[in-house]
């Protein structure tokens, strides 16, 4: 009785808020109806879709992602590009997935099952059945609404890619049949390819969950509801708004942990759900506090966490292809039993994860045609959290001595690619799935590292806050987040974003050559007036003073164009800070002075990350070899100890 | 008790032997000052000039390690292949010294009068050298029968632990089957190494040119004195380590910051290469000893 009427009071509590609060336009609302079959791997579904025509032009066919179909057989666009291995992960023969829509109709009009036809937008592979159009007998007008009942069976794969099973763990995501944006007047809805992410409008979600009563079951959204039935199974409606996707997962060895978490600046309170594999429960405590921090980090950065719920799953041993995926209100990360403390990786990608609520979940960009909206800005700040909360060197490495950071192992990436592709393109025209990574992830974070270098910590900052006040629960471009940056930073920042964008190229300045010279003093015959003018130009005076010619060149190796500064210090001590905008391809600079150089360095405080070689950024004219003499001598050990144990 | 006897014997002939573990020494040092003169000379063509190599003095930087790797990668390739060719040489050459080091023990041993072998101790190491590299070298041949059994063990090891791990619910278990693989692994290595140790001895022993019938009757002995071998073995298997523990302490203390103390590092280094020499004396002696004693 008391739990019937906490459950009115929840209900209660979010319906109020769905008449009075809406955070988004609601374009979507799905009421599903979703059983489980678990020796079929196999979800039976019913889904009522009301759908809201939000633009100027009336709408004759609707088009709809089987996401599911891409795990079909090995012809669809995904196994044709990924040869069924997905981030390491193979789909094993025989366990192939797919979404087959019974029926489809208009809620108390004519079935439109006839009029189902596979449509391939991206590549033409009538192979491919991610996408399917359905055309109506009436077309839709603008600002009206048309609701559909649909029959559908989701047979998942064995997990490899996201979604799937594994034993009896099952990752229910990408499930149902889900409606494309109709955006700038036509259809957005792209075929599922290896390295394309997903594109939804925000919307509202009621799903009814049945498993067999022995499944513990996590799912977008708050709880509403829990019903014991009498044929050994469990019905658990879950319900959320201003979200643009739903998935769930069931295990029964899944431990559920839940703690409230309050933030008072700015306002936050939500419950952590956690759902850790039994196997993993001595990882507990990294999850629930690596939560924290990111609920904590993006909150205070960029907004309050605006759910009243965060699910963390854990996936069983064996399923890692469903770990380290964001949706809305519920990510997966990922662990082992014998994860080593000082290996951050449950903290990363539990952050990362979570960030994606925020990058991907109200942020909603496009992720098929801008991966780097989410990807990018979240590695971004994944950075950053990881700093905070583990240390700036050992954010992501901190063992047996060994120190190593996340942003490291990002520029390891940037700097260790070729030049294929630019940051912003389709995902699915990426040269490759580590061309696509490189670009979205860490090449896009390191852009805005140096953004924020260039900008400083403080206009950045404002510049994030902006663009994520203004563009939560929204479709935002590009162009959206550059005009925000040009509006808070009051500069012209087309030169930046036209380059580091837009270009494959890479960024590298150097110093060229360093030179001391001493200046002979003058001998043979001189027109007076002339010697007088270049002794006032070269410093010399009448003195016996020694001078010297002091060169400083620095060079640009790289296409891309920035602004340097550069560090030039003296025998003496005095150092000069010179400022060149980096257009050209190299720059001199020329001192006479009574004392030699010592050192020049271009951007001394490494604050341009996406220069892609840092040791050629400095020089020093009498190097000391002594480190050189360390390590080599070091090398040289390691390899006599492999020696010796060859022999042995 | 035996084992004790031969494991003193060992420790007391190599201690007798500085001479041997010079050359030991020397010729690890030789080969390995190839990849330091390789290493430094990429070094300092590519931090020589830049300040950053000084920050690497005190603190080593991923990020320079990156871009040497990436920037670099064609030239640290052909040191890697220099570096494997020297291991394929170094591991002849090893075979090359131990006729020597087996003959030069075995020669005292017969005399009762190390003291007097003294003055001809190149002479006669050098014999020995070169005497038993084509036996010893055949015997590496018939060793790759051990080596192909070792390698089908794994193979059914590694079939047994998936049964046990295909469901994938307890990753304890497979965390605990890859240690027991290891240490299985580890214990078959020295088992190997153990058999061509005593078949070496055999043949010096008994100037045997049988090499491959030494080999099957070495397995048998050694399955025959199973434990007086592998106690024998794993006690200076026990020493070495002891030994590594002992650098590895000293090594940590020493922050190589400046030039004294690179120096020192160095010193304690190659005083760890020359005790490893020192174990393989005494490796040699010990299991002699064991041997002659049966």
């Amino acid at each position: 009785m008391k739990k019937t009427l906490m459950l009115a009071l929840v209900c209660f509590f979010v319906f109020t808020q769905v008449s009075f609060a809406a955070l988004s336009k609601h374009i979507v609302d799905y009421r599903i109806k979703a059983k489980l079959i678990p020796e079929e791997k196999a979800v039976i579904g019913e889904e009522t879709l009301t759908w809201l025509n939000d633009s100027d032009e009336f709408v004759s066919e609707l088009q709809f992602h089987l996401y599911l179909n891409a795990f079909k057989n090995n012809r669809s666009t995904f196994m044709k590009e990924s040869k069924g291995v997905h981030r390491g992960f193979k789909l094993g023969k025989e366990n192939w997935g797919y979404l087959e829509i019974k029926k489809i109709q208009i809620k108390d009009g004519p079935d439109l099952t006839s009029t189902i036809e596979y449509i391939q937008p991206d590549d033409g592979n009538k192979d491919d059945q991610t996408v399917i159009k359905v055309s109506l007998p009436e077309s839709v007008p603008p600002q009206e609404k048309i609701t559909l009942f649909i029959e559908f069976y989701s047979k998942l794969p064995k997990v490899f890619a996201r979604s799937g099973f594994y034993g009896d763990f099952f990752m229910v995501a990408q499930w149902f049949p889900k409606i494309g944006v109709f955006w700038n007047g036509e259809w957005n809805c792209h075929q599922y390819h290896l390295n394309t992410e997903f594109f939804a409008d925000f919307g509202v979600y009621e799903v009814e969950i049945t498993v067999p009563e022995e499944y513990v079951v996590g799912a977008t959204g708050l709880r509403i509801k829990e019903l014991k039935n009498e044929d050994g199974t469990k019905t658990y409606t879950h319900y959320q708004e201003d979200i643009h996707d739903f998935a769930w997962t069931a295990c029964p060895d899944f431990m559920e942990f839940r703690e409230k978490y309050s933030l008072e600046n700015p306002q936050v309170n939500t419950e952590m759900i956690l759902l850790v594999h039994r196997s993993h429960l001595n990882q507990k405590d990294r999850y629930l506090s690596s939560l924290k921090n990111g609920i904590e980090f993006y909150s205070q950065n960029y907004g309050a966490y605006p759910y009243s719920t965060i699910t963390l799953v854990d996936p069983a041993p064996k399923a890692s292809g469903a770990g380290g995926m964001e949706y809305p209100t519920l990510f997966t990360s990922m662990t082992f039993w014998a994860m080593p403390r000082g290996l951050y990786l449950p903290e990363m990608v539990t952050i990362h994860e979570f960030g994606h609520n925020y990058w991907y979940g109200m942020i909603g960009s496009n992720e098929f045609e801008e991966a780097w909206l989410d990807e990018g800005f979240n590695t971004y700040s994944e950075i950053k959290a990881m700093e905070k909360y583990y240390g700036e060197d050992r954010s992501m490495i901190d063992m047996w001595g060994l120190k190593m950071s996340d942003f490291i192992f990002q520029r390891f990436q940037v700097i260790a690619s070729g030049k294929m592709d630019p940051i912003v393109n389709n995902s699915w025209e990426f040269y490759s799935g580590g061309s696509y990574g490189m670009n979205t992830y860490s090449k896009a974070a390191l852009m805005l590292l140096t953004l924020e270098n260039h900008l400083g910590d403080g206009v950045m900052s404002r510049i994030m806050r902006t663009y994520f006040g203004r563009w939560k629960f929204k479709h935002p471009t590009t162009q959206d987040f550059v005009e925000v940056a040009e509006e808070v930073s009051g500069r012209d920042l087309g030169w930046f974003f036209d380059q580091f964008l837009y270009s494959p190229d890479k960024l590298d300045y150097a110093i060229g050559d360093l030179k001391s010279i001493l200046v002979k003093k003058p001998e043979g015959i001189f027109e007076e007036e002339k010697r007088e003018i270049e002794e006032s130009q070269n410093g010399e005076g009448k003195s016996q003073e020694k001078i010297y010619r002091n060169e400083v060149v620095v060079v640009r190796k790289g296409e891309l164009i920035f602004p340097q500064e550069i560090l030039i210090v003296f025998e003496k001590g005095e150092e000069i800070w010179e400022k060149w905008d980096g257009k050209e391809r190299w720059r001199k600079f020329v001192y006479f002075k009574p004392y030699k150089l010592k050192s020049a360095h271009v951007d001394p405080e490494y604050k341009v990350v996406l220069d892609v070689n840092f040791i050629n950024n400095s020089r020093i004219l009498k190097p000391k070899k002594i480190s050189i003499l360390k390590y080599a001598l070091s090398l040289m050990f390691n390899f006599q100890s492999i020696l010796s144990f060859v022999s042995l | 008790m035996k084992v004790l006897k031969s494991y003193s014997k060992g420790i007391r002939e190599a201690t007798l032997r500085p001479k041997m573990i010079f050359i030991l020494w020397l010729i690890n040092f030789i080969f390995g000052s190839v990849i330091y003169f390789l290493f430094s000379g990429l070094l300092a063509d590519v931090l020589g000039k830049s300040k950053i190599a000084e920050g690497l003095l005190k603190k080593f930087d991923f990020n320079v390690l990156f871009e040497l790797l990436v920037h670099n990668g064609s030239t640290i390739q052909t040191i890697f292949s220099v570096a494997l060719i020297l291991i394929f040489l170094y591991f002849l050459v090893s075979i090359f010294l131990y006729g020597g080091i087996l003959f030069s023990l075995v020669h005292p041993l017969k005399s009762g009068d190390v003291e007097s072998k003294k003055p001809r101790f190149a002479q006669v190491f050098f014999q020995g050298a070169g005497k038993f590299f084509g036996r010893f070298f055949r015997l590496s041949f018939y060793s790759l029968i051990l080596w192909i059994v070792f390698i089908v063990i794994n193979v059914l090891l590694n079939l047994v632990g998936s049964i046990f791990t295909a469901s994938g619910a307890n990753e304890q278990v497979a965390f605990y089957l890859i240690w027991i693989r290891i240490a299985i692994g580890l214990f078959l290595v020295f088992l190997i190494k153990m058999i061509l140790d005593y078949t070496r001895i055999k043949i010096v022993t008994e100037d045997s040119r049988l090499v491959f019938l030494s080999f099957l009757k070495i397995i048998r002995f050694v399955f025959q004195k199973f434990g007086k071998t592998l106690a024998l073995y794993y006690l200076l298997v026990v020493t070495g380590v002891i030994l590594f523990g002992i650098f590895w302490a000293l090594n940590s203390m020493i922050p190589s910051h400046t030039l004294l103390s690179i120096f020192i590092v160095f010193i304690i280094g190659q005083l760890f290469i020359a005790s490893r020499g020192w174990i393989k004396v005494a490796f040699q002696a010990a299991q002699l000893k064991n041997w002659m004693g049966d």
